[in-house]
């Protein structure tokens, strides 16, 4: 399902939403287009469907609902995603808090607590944005950043 | 005191004897094997008559039996005799396995000796001078020599050889006999043990059903010894719980001799309580006609306690499980609804703040239809909750409510086709509804698909539950089971003795056929 960008005329920051429930996926979108922060290019729900939409639309940034009872699986996925966007932001969005440090380990860029208000989920997508301007513009350079935290 | 020749009947009346002793646990052998000493020497009148016994751990030839020797002392010489294997007339004739005569034992050259001299001596000594010395045979082995000797120099004839190679060969038949009586006696004892240790009775019955054995263990079982259950029916110990499923148990195994069974029924202790048994029945058949039955009876009172146990063991962990079950479906169903609900309210806030009137109208329209799902769901669970909604509302009603619910979680249109008239079997029913449930979770799981159908309907043997999607399908073949759930599908289908088939290939759809038989196949409305 592709949606087409909302009321903004300039294209922000194309967003993919990922998750197992139908009814997530579309107030997250309407979440974050109602607050002008992304413009969402699609939303998917199984693996390979997200790997199709990843490969063919690029996105800026990816949100995953890991809120499924095979998450760690989908973790899997998460380092697939990490190796296919180089320059995209993931993030993982859980009720469960437990899911947070392998999410970060499997190489998302955020985590995202469900339990929080809808304003603190806002400001926690928006917080990556900054980082996805920075690498479109020196993609080579965030390559080195992550290199050099990694070695230390 | 020469006697001549023996008589036919004088020959023919040991031979009875030792033909009698061979019957079985009525043999006196030191008594039949002193009788032949005891004959050969009043029959043939000689100086002494000698059965040497050979040793099967050693190999030396023993005296054992002795007849006719007037000394004390040559008696004491002879039976301290230990002769090494082919020493002396006796090592002789077990080496030949022939009767062996000579007239002058002495001066024999075929006897062993490195010492002429000495032996011509000893033989003068103990007064041995003529000879017949016959073998005893068994069918194995040789048992032993027998042995007539005279002090004066003798010509036997052929009757008083051929005697003493009679009582031979009747002396060994009594040995060979009297072993195989002990192996037997050893062997019957040893099966006895076996019979007395083991706790399961054994039993056997006449064609009547009256017991002609009962092993020991019958008491600690029922209460009554082996002699007091002897000669009474099966009826005497059977419950009158179930008295008919023994008495068709046992009619068919004296039906079909040969075969074995097992059942399970009840018998009346001694006290009058049913003691719950396990009875292995084996019907035996005699010259072609049925001759009875045999078998053993194992005691199930600490079976059936564990099985109880195990039973409500097994309850528990279902309740357990269905209850991790439920959690999961509230925290896929409820919970996304009120976080997708929060969201909502998060963009209508935002509308709202800019002055968006249609916007927020719009967001507020997803909220209803969030919270209206919301509660759909929470129905659903609640009957999730009372396992007697499934009862009092069939199965048709559940599967709808459940199918609503998976569709407004996952936006996959699924459709239910249910063409039935009436209600299933309790037990038919909930089997089928949970087979729905786990093959409807797997399609949200796994498939990616944008159909599903569950389809309910009645066929001519009993009712069919299909689920169908045109998702990414798989190799029925390489999937691990357990990790669909189609072990679980099998397993719950196999108790209600239905079948579960699957047809899927990869990028096809999976279809899930379960069909049910039933005695009295439902209607269908259409």
């Amino acid at each position: 399902m592709v949606t087409t960008p909302s009321h903004d005329a300039e294209p922000g920051p194309r967003c993919l939403i990922v998750g197992p429930d139908v009814r997530v996926r579309r107030s997250l979108a309407g979440l974050l287009e109602t607050s002008g922060l992304l413009d969402v290019i699609g939303t998917a729900s199984g693996v390979i469907e997200t790997l199709d939409l990843a490969s063919s639309h690029r996105p800026d940034v990816i949100l995953l609902d890991l809120d499924r009872p095979d998450a760690d699986a989908w973790l899997d996925l998460v380092a697939t995603l990490r190796d296919l966007c180089p320059r995209c932001a993931i993030a993982v969005l859980s009720t469960a808090s437990t899911l947070r440090s392998s999410a970060l380990a499997f190489g998302a860029d955020a985590f995202v607590a469900k339990t929080e208000p809808a304003a603190a989920i806002r400001d926690a997508v928006a917080a990556l944005l900054p980082g996805v301007a920075a690498r479109s513009v020196e993609p080579e350079a965030h390559h080195l950043a992550v290199r050099k935290e990694i070695e230390s | 005191m020469t006697k001549g020749v023996p008589t036919l009947a004088d020959l023919a009346g040991w031979c009875v004897e030792v033909d009698q002793a061979c019957v079985p646990a009525i043999i006196d052998l030191p008594m039949l094997l002193q009788r032949a000493v005891d004959e050969a020497a009043r029959l043939l009148g000689v100086d002494a008559a000698v059965i040497y016994l050979l040793d099967r751990d050693s190999g030396r030839a023993c005296w054992s039996y002795d007849a006719g020797i007037p000394d004390e002392w040559v008696r004491a010489a002879v039976r301290e005799t230990e002769l090494e294997p082919g020493q002396g007339l006796v090592g002789l004739t077990l080496l030949r396995r022939e009767v062996v005569t000579t007239e002058d034992y002495g001066a024999d050259a075929r006897v062993w000796s490195d010492d002429r001299a000495r032996q011509q001596e000893t033989a003068t000594l103990l007064g041995i001078r003529s000879a017949i010395s016959a073998p005893l045979v068994g069918a194995r082995e040789a048992l032993g020599v027998l042995c007539v000797f005279t002090r004066q120099t003798r010509a036997f004839s052929d009757a008083e050889v051929a005697l003493v190679r009679a009582l031979a060969d009747h002396a060994a038949l009594a040995i060979e006999n009297s072993r195989l009586n002990e192996e037997l006696l050893a062997s019957e004892a040893r099966y006895r043990a076996l019979l007395e240790r083991t706790p399961d009775a054994v039993w056997a019955a006449d064609s009547d059903g009256t017991f002609t054995f009962v092993s020991d263990a019958a008491e600690t079982l029922v209460g009554w010894t082996p002699e007091e259950l002897l000669g009474h029916n099966w009826d005497f110990v059977n419950h009158e719980s179930t008295i008919d499923e023994v008495h068709r148990r046992l009619a068919w195994s004296m039906a079909n001799p040969t075969e074995s069974q097992i059942f399970r029924c009840n018998l009346r202790h001694r006290d009058g309580h049913p003691v719950p048994v396990e009875i292995n029945a084996t019907g035996i058949a005699r010259e072609g006609h049925v001759d009875g039955a045999i078998g053993s009876v194992r005691d199930m009172t600490e079976r059936q306690k564990l099985e109880g146990e195990l039973q409500a063991q097994a309850s528990e962990l279902a309740a357990s499980q269905e209850r991790v079950m439920l959690a999961q479906e509230l925290h896929d169903s409820v919970t996304q609804a009120l976080f997708s609900m929060t969201l909502t309210i998060g963009s209508a806030e935002i509308l709202l703040g800019r002055g968006d009137a249609a916007g927020t109208a719009q967001k507020l329209g997803e909220l209803r239809d969030l919270g209206h799902d919301a509660l759909a769901e929470m129905r659903a669970l609640i009957f999730e909750l009372q396992p007697e909604s499934l009862v009092r509302q069939g199965l048709v009603a559940a599967l709808r409510r459940h199918v609503e619910a998976v569709r407004g979680r996952t936006g996959i249109p699924v459709r239910l086709e249910a063409d039935l008239a009436g209600r299933l079997p309790r037990q038919v029913e909930e089997c089928l509804y949970r087979i729905a449930q786990e093959a409807l979770h797997n399609v949200v799981k796994h498939a990616s698909a944008s159909l599903a159908v569950v389809r309910v309907e009645p066929i001519a043997s009993g009712v069919r539950l299909v689920i169908e999607d045109d998702g990414i399908g798989f190799d029925p073949a390489a999937v691990h089971g357990e990790h669909l759930g189609l072990v679980g599908m099998g397993v719950r289908a196999g108790r209600l003795g239905a079948q579960v088939t699957i047809d899927s290939r990869p990028g096809e759809g999976t279809r899930i056929a379960v069909t049910v038989p039933l005695e009295e196949p439902p209607g269908g409305m259409t």
